[in-house]
């Protein structure tokens, strides 16, 4: 009965079989024919930007090995464009740093899932476009000869012929599975890493020195002469550093950790270990004993501000010890300067977290969660303070941070600035977006007076008027503390611009849920409101970052030692280097572009992951 | 808990040390006290330091010669501080009105070329901007000018286009020059025909708009409008002496300036500030007029009120008091050596026309070529075509290079933003991808791309400042050095702020008011 009612099959007139749709048609000419030459317009902008691009790089391979051209002056200054006059016997501590930084760097690799992945075809291709690139050197300009070495050109040619027919044979080992299998990014960077250190052991490049005729290229020297073991280490440890995030990548607390390590690197690296603080010890063990006393007594008056029980009476004495806080704070200290800032420190930390208490407390759980945050607070504030007011122990180099220079100066600027214009500018945003007219007024006019005039006016003000309004024992402050300080107070109003753009973008409703809640507005702020205006500006942030970091670049002006005023007015000025301007500014140039070009790929990225931007 | 004769409960008021609108107030007050008191710190320790070191603050300077020179600007050997910020101010003005054309162009073009069907010119466009965005501007200024600095020196051979013995362009590490059309005297009276020429061309373009709208024929506005303005500036060279009767005028009106007593302005300036502070209160009075009475004020309201009451009173009271503002302002009484009230003012107009002049008959531009005369170009002496300072060429290609990336982005962000179906529905209709972009698309996306490109003009007007790295004599530069010559570092940081702070509000009202004629209007 079943086979009448139900057919087993039914003929929808579909053949049994259908064949897959033909490819379109594909190849170099109709690829050319479709992007090159689609209109007679397109043809002619083809044959003349074609023509303009052979011009234009050949004046380029010119340019560059032309036999006048004094490419060692870079080359053989490189240590003092990256850290610039750091004493000799103390490099093993930049070593570590840069070790760190590489490990970091690859944990991130692995733990941030950089799960972009090459298709061997592509690669393979890449390999055989990058040999036939250097195999054109054959046909390159004469100049390559005087390099020392008569026929480099056609060495250059080999090896580039050697790595094309490498990538080819590759691709043709692998046929069609090819385009299926990848590799991915993060083991490529390996393996170029691995290269790169094993070049340094193997290039040699002529070196100039001083003889009594002379400035003569005397001998060829492996690149990195003094440094070569080093960036082997340094190297193993990232590729090290991959490894052991690949092992740790799912546990669930790393990426948070990872984050506020690389956040902290750069300050705790610089302040604690690159400045080679001399620490009294028997200070210091003082200071601690007061910050774990601090830390006992914080935690049970935290515990009674906070707990459950205590009503009023816990608001009323937080604000009584704000103010006496902010008594200690103006009271004109005379004798044992540090220990009396110390104690004052700790008063108004333990103040502030009083007040926040109410807020953050509420039920026994929540308030012993507060008062072990303080605990820890105490302690590495505590910590912080005894590596800051210790002197550097560094020979030769005033305080402050005048010991850095070059890309390490570059780098520390910029993320001191970013780290402290941060809170800064979340607080005026918040204050050009309140309620309070008078407040508004303040962080508007504020906002608007910094953001009108350029940056450079602000460094100079810093630099000289700072004299003008400082009291004697700040004028001690060195330059470099006064950039920052300058940075970042500038900073702050371009993030606080941008934050409000993130706060104006939030609906209502989210405040008013937060109200019909009885949330109250630090709560509302830091747990609703804050969190959702953050993330809707990031791309913006980012940006931010980038420019702040291009715009250490001002710090030449103002004659720190950082990477353009080494290479436009140290090294020119070298005896025999002198009029070597060019080069240096374009290894200026090839300098700050990686950082900047990977934060700004990064940022699209992240715009992609975050899924911003897209209806 | 207390109950009203229906036994409801009524409200309770919170105890005065919670109740929320006191401690607004309490805090508001606390925190302008707080910027007060730092501001009170601030300026004792000024004066402490001040006495200490033996200096002071005195814009003395601005009368004084500085004996510094210049490298470029309208006039290289100034002879008072005052002068030497006033070269400033053009050179760096004339750095940001060049910048700005030019970035848009070249913003907008190459923001259209990585749009481009054609592989390659969107691949080097791309590979451009990519470059471009990661380089620091400053390090492409100073690299312009080391490559600008590899040119020759000036002799005859580093001309281009010789026409007999002089050239057309000269290319060397003194500078870059082109023949140029110099303003003589008499520029200003033509200036005057050629206004009322803009506003004629601005009722042809009316006019136009109107044919094209009713359909009746090619309105050709685009040529009418350019030929009115061609008529307007020939008409101009030939019968600007007409003109000429401007100065008496003028001459009059600075008279006027000068006998009418001073309590006459400090009374009209008074009664100004006065009303505009009443239309500032009463259209808060007016926003809360509801037909039952007036509504409830919120503090912003009462804040506006009392603020622009206070400001208003105070600045009444200061021009009635201090009769020498007043009196400055009308250019009655010379203060400080060089001010210049209105009666100076206009009597320098009256200086511009027709009697005032020496010869008010020749033409208002002249071309010439420029002229070499013992290696150096003589207008660096006197006007001769136009030359362009390495210094100031170096600045001008590095900010343009670099903002026209920025916009090309915008430009191409806004291209993107225009719905699709347009560009397919122009090519349906069988526009060429040219008219398309021009007539269809960029119309569109300059909505869009306004805001943006606003800003970017901002930056390029903040980062002429860094013009002191090449040398050209921006504002920056030259208060710089006067700052050096002279140790007053305080004056020039105000006039620094004064400046920019006025230059970036023009330019950014300048832009707002164009993105407000540009808004959507939505019911």
């Amino acid at each position: 009965m079943d086979d009448k009612m139900y057919p087993k099959s039914i003929d929808l007139g579909v053949p049994e079989q259908m064949e897959p749709p033909e490819p379109p048609p594909a190849g170099a000419v109709l690829w050319a024919k479709k992007n090159l030459f689609s209109t007679p317009f397109s043809s002619i902008l083809t044959l003349v930007m074609v023509g303009g691009l052979i011009k234009f790089l050949w004046a380029i391979a010119k340019f560059v090995l032309i036999e006048t051209r004094q490419w060692r002056a870079p080359a053989q200054n490189s240590r003092l464009v990256m850290i610039q006059g750091y004493p000799q016997e103390e490099m093993w501590r930049i070593w570590l740093t840069v070790g760190v930084v590489l490990f970091l760097f690859g944990m991130t690799m692995a733990v941030m899932g950089d799960r972009r992945y090459l298709s061997v075809k592509t690669l393979a291709r890449g390999i055989m476009a990058g040999g036939g690139l250097l195999a054109l050197a054959f046909v390159g300009p004469t100049g390559v000869e005087a390099w020392g070495h008569g026929n480099l050109r056609y060495k250059i040619a080999g090896i580039g012929l050697i790595i094309f027919l490498i990538g080819f044979a590759w691709l043709k080992i692998k046929g069609e599975a090819a385009k299926e299998e990848t590799i991915s990014n993060a083991r490529v960077a390996a393996v170029v890493a691995l290269l790169f250190a094993a070049n340094l052991w193997v290039m040699k490049a002529p070196v100039t020195g001083e003889s009594s005729e002379g400035f003569v290229a005397d001998e060829w020297l492996r690149i990195a002469s003094t440094t070569y073991v080093p960036w082997t280490i340094v190297v193993i440890i990232g590729i090290l550093g991959y490894f052991i995030g690949n092992a740790v990548k799912e546990h669930p607390r790393v990426r948070g950790v990872l984050v506020a390590w690389w956040l902290l690197s750069v300050p705790v690296i610089v302040v604690a270990f690159i400045r080679k603080p001399a620490i009294d010890w028997g200070a210091a063990g003082v200071q601690l004993g007061i910050a774990v006393v601090f830390a006992a007594i914080g935690y049970l008056v935290l515990k009674w501000m906070g707990g459950p029980k205590t009503g009023e009476i816990g608001r009323l004495a937080a604000s009584l010890l704000m103010l006496a806080a902010l008594i200690l704070l103006f009271v004109p200290l005379s004798e044992n300067l540090t220990m009396a800032r110390y104690v004052r420190t700790f008063v108004m930390a333990l103040a502030v977290f009083g007040l926040l208490s109410p807020t953050f407390g509420g039920t026994d759980v929540n308030v012993r969660r507060l008062g072990r945050v303080w605990i820890i607070t105490a302690l590495a504030l505590s910590v912080t303070f005894i590596f800051v007011s210790s002197p550097s122990a560094l020979p030769g180099t005033p305080d402050g941070m005048d010991f850095l220079g070059g890309f390490a100066l570059t780098i520390t600027v910029a993320f001191f600035a970013i780290l402290l214009s941060f809170p800064l500018g979340i607080m005026l945003a918040l204050g050009r977006n309140s309620t309070l007219p008078l407040l508004r007024t303040l962080c508007t006019a504020y906002i608007e007076l910094v953001r009108s005039v350029p940056l450079i006016t602000w460094l100079f003000a810093a630099i000289n008027l700072g004299d003008f309004f400082l009291p004697e024992s700040f004028r001690t402050i060195g330059p470099a503390v006064r950039a920052v300080a300058a940075l970042t107070l500038f900073a702050a109003a371009y993030f606080a611009e941008n934050v409000r753009g993130g706060l104006q973008a939030l609906p209502r409703g989210q405040y008013e849920a937060a109200d019909a809640l009885g949330m109250s507005v630090v709560q509302k702020t830091a747990l609703i409101t804050m969190p959702q205006a953050l993330k809707a500006v990031i791309p913006a942030l980012v940006g931010m970052v980038i420019s702040l970091y291009k715009d250490t670049s001002l710090l030449a002006i103002i004659g720190l030692f950082d990477i353009l005023y080494i290479l436009r007015n140290v090294v020119p000025n070298q005896g025999q280097f002198i009029g070597s301007f060019m080069e240096n500014i374009v290894i200026a140039a090839v300098i700050y572009w990686p950082l900047a070009f990977m934060m700004s790929r990064a940022s699209m990225r992240l715009e992609e992951k975050l899924g911003l931007g897209s209806r | 808990m207390a109950l009203d004769q229906d036994g409801i409960i009524l409200p309770e008021k919170p105890p005065f040390y919670r109740d929320l609108r006191i401690i607004k107030w309490i805090a508001q007050l606390a925190a302008l006290g707080v910027v007060a008191f730092v501001g009170w710190l601030l300026a004792t320790q000024l004066q402490h330091n001040l006495a200490i070191q033996g200096k002071e603050i005195s814009f003395v300077f601005l009368s004084k010669p500085v004996g510094i020179t210049l490298s470029d600007g309208f006039n290289t050997t100034p002879t008072s501080g005052m002068q030497a910020l006033a070269v400033g101010i053009t050179n760096t003005l004339r750095v940001t009105a060049s910048g700005i054309i030019a970035a848009i162009l070249l913003g907008t073009l190459l923001g259209v070329a990585r749009l481009s069907d054609n592989w390659i010119v969107s691949r080097a466009s791309t590979i451009y901007v990519e470059t471009i965005r990661n380089i620091p501007v400053l390090v492409q200024i100073v690299f312009w000018q080391v490559l600008l600095r590899g040119l020759g020196p000036l002799t005859l051979e580093s001309g281009i286009f010789n026409v007999g013995d002089k050239a057309v362009f000269y290319a060397s590490a003194k500078g870059l020059s082109f023949p140029w059309f110099n303003p003589t005297d008499t520029r200003w009276q033509w200036v005057v025909i050629f206004a009322i020429g803009i506003y004629a061309a601005k009722r042809v373009y009316a006019w136009r708009i109107g044919v094209q709208e009713a359909g009746t024929g090619e309105a050709r506005v685009g040529t009418w409008v350019l030929l009115s303005l061609a008529v307007a500036g020939i008409i101009g060279w030939y019968a600007h002496a007409l003109t000429g009767f401007m100065h008496h005028v003028f001459l009059f009106t600075a008279g006027l300036f000068e006998t009418v007593p001073i309590i006459v302005y400090q009374l009209l300036i008074s009664a100004i500030v006065a009303y505009v502070a009443y239309r500032v209160v009463r259209a808060r009075l007016n926003l809360l007029e509801t037909p039952n009475g007036y509504g409830k004020f919120s503090d912003d309201d009462w804040y506006r009120i009392i603020a622009a009451s206070i400001v208003g009173l105070l600045v009444v009271i200061l021009f009635m008091t201090q009769a020498g503002i007043s009196a400055a302002i009308a250019g009655q009484e010379d203060v400080a050596g060089t001010f210049m009230g209105f009666q100076q003012l206009f009597e320098i107009f009256a200086s511009k026309f027709g009697p005032g002049l020496a010869d008010s008959s020749i033409p208002p531009f002249d071309p010439n070529l420029p002229v070499l005369s013992e290696g150096t170009f003589a207008n660096m002496v006197g006007g001769v075509g136009k030359v362009f300072t390495i210094q100031f060429f170096a600045l001008w290609l590095g900010l343009v290079v670099y903002t026209a990336v920025f916009i090309g982005e915008a430009v191409r962000a806004g291209v993107l933003a225009v719905a699709k179906g347009q560009s397919e529905a122009g090519l349906a209709v069988g526009l060429r991808r040219g008219q398309l972009l021009r007539m269809i698309v960029l119309p569109q996306a300059f909505r869009i791309v306004l805001p943006p490109i606003g800003n970017q003009f901002l930056n390029l007007f903040k980062n002429s400042s860094l013009a002191i790295a090449v040398g050209f004599s921006d504002i920056v530069q030259v208060g710089q050095t006067v700052f050096n010559q002279t140790g007053q570092s305080i004056p020039i940081f105000l006039v620094w702020m004064l400046f920019y702070s006025i230059g970036s509000l023009s330019l950014s009202s300048i832009v707002n008011y164009y993105n407000r004629k540009l808004a959507l209007v939505e019911r």
